[in-house]
């Protein structure tokens, strides 16, 4: 079979955790699924499932390593628990504003489930998404309302500083770009 | 240091004459935007940089800016990270395009991407993959070069990757898989010194004794950083200091070979900008004891 059509599969193995089990499970049964022949079928299922499942484990870290240099003010929010929350997103693909953006609308639900702390995380994410989109060259336009006052509470999570008793404080949010042209952004927090 | 190699080159009629040309660049750092301004208090120390090229397609004015300003005090070398030049689906046209315009903009000595494959069957695996070390695999390098030859005139170099996974089915070694896609592409070494020496730990062979195999007369440029060790699996993590296996094998690599530059590439936990620093005064010193630089 053409290499095409065996890396067609391996990305697959790499990426899709179903995929990539059921194949473990049962190179045979699970060829038909990918594409594969018997013959590459028997070869592919020599690979050591050790490594595969190595490599696998190291995508989802590597996207949650470049998430958190897209979304840096979260990533310093959440510690250690960004990995994990950010493993939780279903898959986005490999854009980083979608990945900003699905991650916002995550933790945006945890917090008005009031299942995670601090409660303006979610407002956070929102607030970053929006600059991570609005850092492309396009025609932005973008409005967002946050329940919590973000650019203070950027400024300090920034800083190193505690913003645990932050009070909510509804803010608007202004993301304004023409094509080509540089970012115009600003934050109103209203009493 | 490779004869037969340089015979079938001159019989062929295939000359490294692209990469003589290429200037001496010294020793240089993967750009960061953290250390940018200890980059510009420290400009003399940093002989060039090499640029992560993805990160400047479709990008903001805030972003280009950057460039230009980077683009204004050091050569820049653009680094790609989703050409998938060893993809069987072929070059993705768009990704060329941009790529295209980034080197023109830069006018670089050369440019620079993986030996290996990042995406098929529409599925962007997001990282780079092994190819399988296959006549097959070669075939579609060299053909997928040609493609990228078309758009690109200034050379291009290919980087040995680390082997995640080893697929299947290998006809030859990875130095020799290696060296055979250089030749036929006609394409320069990026030598990853760190991933030489990843592949070979967590093969249990011995990279500097196995030195010989590898394209040293088509060295261009090298890499270096360390990694670390996770459940007695090196991983090129590229956040740690340099090992002492890695500069021993840095330091035999500048022995072998013609090389124009060195890049330390630490991508993660970045230290004080003054460790960088030692590091590439370390390399500095090792290339001028081999005759590469003054």
């Amino acid at each position: 079979m053409a290499l095409a059509e065996v890396q067609k599969a391996l990305a697959r193995l790499f990426t899709d955790k179903a995929a990539r089990e059921a194949f473990l499970a049962d190179p045979q049964s699970a060829a038909a699924t990918l594409g594969l022949d018997k013959a590459d079928a028997t070869l592919l299922s020599t690979m050591a499932p050790q490594e595969l499942r190595r490599f696998s484990a190291s995508l989802a870290s590597k996207r949650a390593l470049d998430a958190r240099k897209w979304t840096p003010l979260v990533a310093a929010a959440l510690g250690a628990r960004f990995g994990p929350l950010f493993a939780a997103v279903p898959g986005s693909g490999a854009d980083p504003a979608r990945q900003a953006e699905a991650f916002a609308v995550h933790l945006s639900m945890l917090a008005k489930q009031q299942k995670i702390e601090p409660p303006w995380i979610g407002d956070l994410a929102r607030y970053e998404a929006a600059c991570v989109t609005a850092g492309r060259p396009r025609l932005a336009f973008r409005v967002r309302l946050f329940r919590y006052p973000v650019g203070l509470i950027a400024v300090a999570v920034a800083r190193g500083a505690p913003v645990s008793e932050a009070r909510p404080g509804l803010t608007c949010g202004l993301w304004l770009r023409r094509p080509g042209g540089r970012l115009w952004s600003r934050l109103w927090t209203f009493a | 240091m490779g004869e037969a190699a340089a015979a079938v080159d001159a019989a062929v009629g295939i000359s490294l004459q692209p990469f003589a040309d290429v200037p001496v660049l010294g020793v240089g750092l993967g750009y960061r935007p953290p250390f940018r301004a200890e980059l510009f208090a420290h400009r003399g120390e940093v002989d060039f940089l090499e640029i992560t090229a993805d990160h400047y397609f479709d990008a903001s004015r805030e972003k280009l800016d950057e460039l230009d300003l980077l683009a204004s005090h050091f050569t820049l070398i653009p680094h790609g990270l989703d050409l998938s030049i060893g993809g069987g689906d072929g070059i993705d046209g768009r990704y060329l395009d941009q790529f295209a315009a980034l080197v023109e903009k830069l006018r670089p000595p050369y440019w620079s991407e993986h030996l290996a494959f990042t995406r098929a069957g529409g599925v962007a695996i997001g990282h780079l993959a092994s190819l399988p070390y296959t006549e097959e695999a070669l075939d579609i390098v060299a053909r997928n070069v040609e493609t990228v030859r078309r758009h690109i005139k200034t050379p291009l170099i290919l980087e040995n990757i680390t082997e995640g996974v080893r697929v299947p089915g290998a006809e030859m070694a990875e130095a020799e898989f290696v060296s055979a896609a250089l030749e036929r592409s006609h394409c320069g070494w990026l030598c990853d010194v760190t991933n030489l020496f990843t592949n070979a730990f967590n093969q249990g062979a011995d990279a500097a004794r196995d030195l010989d195999r590898w394209p040293w007369r088509r060295l261009v440029q090298m890499h270096f950083a360390g990694g670390r060790i996770e459940n007695g699996v090196l991983i090129d993590s590229d956040d740690g200091p340099t090992s002492p296996e890695v500069w021993g094998l840095l330091e035999e690599a500048f022995g072998r070979s013609h090389v124009k530059g060195v890049i330390l590439e630490r991508d993660e936990r970045l230290p004080p900008f003054n460790d960088l620093l030692d590091e590439l005064r370390k390399a500095r010193t090792l290339g001028q004891r081999a005759g590469r630089w003054p």
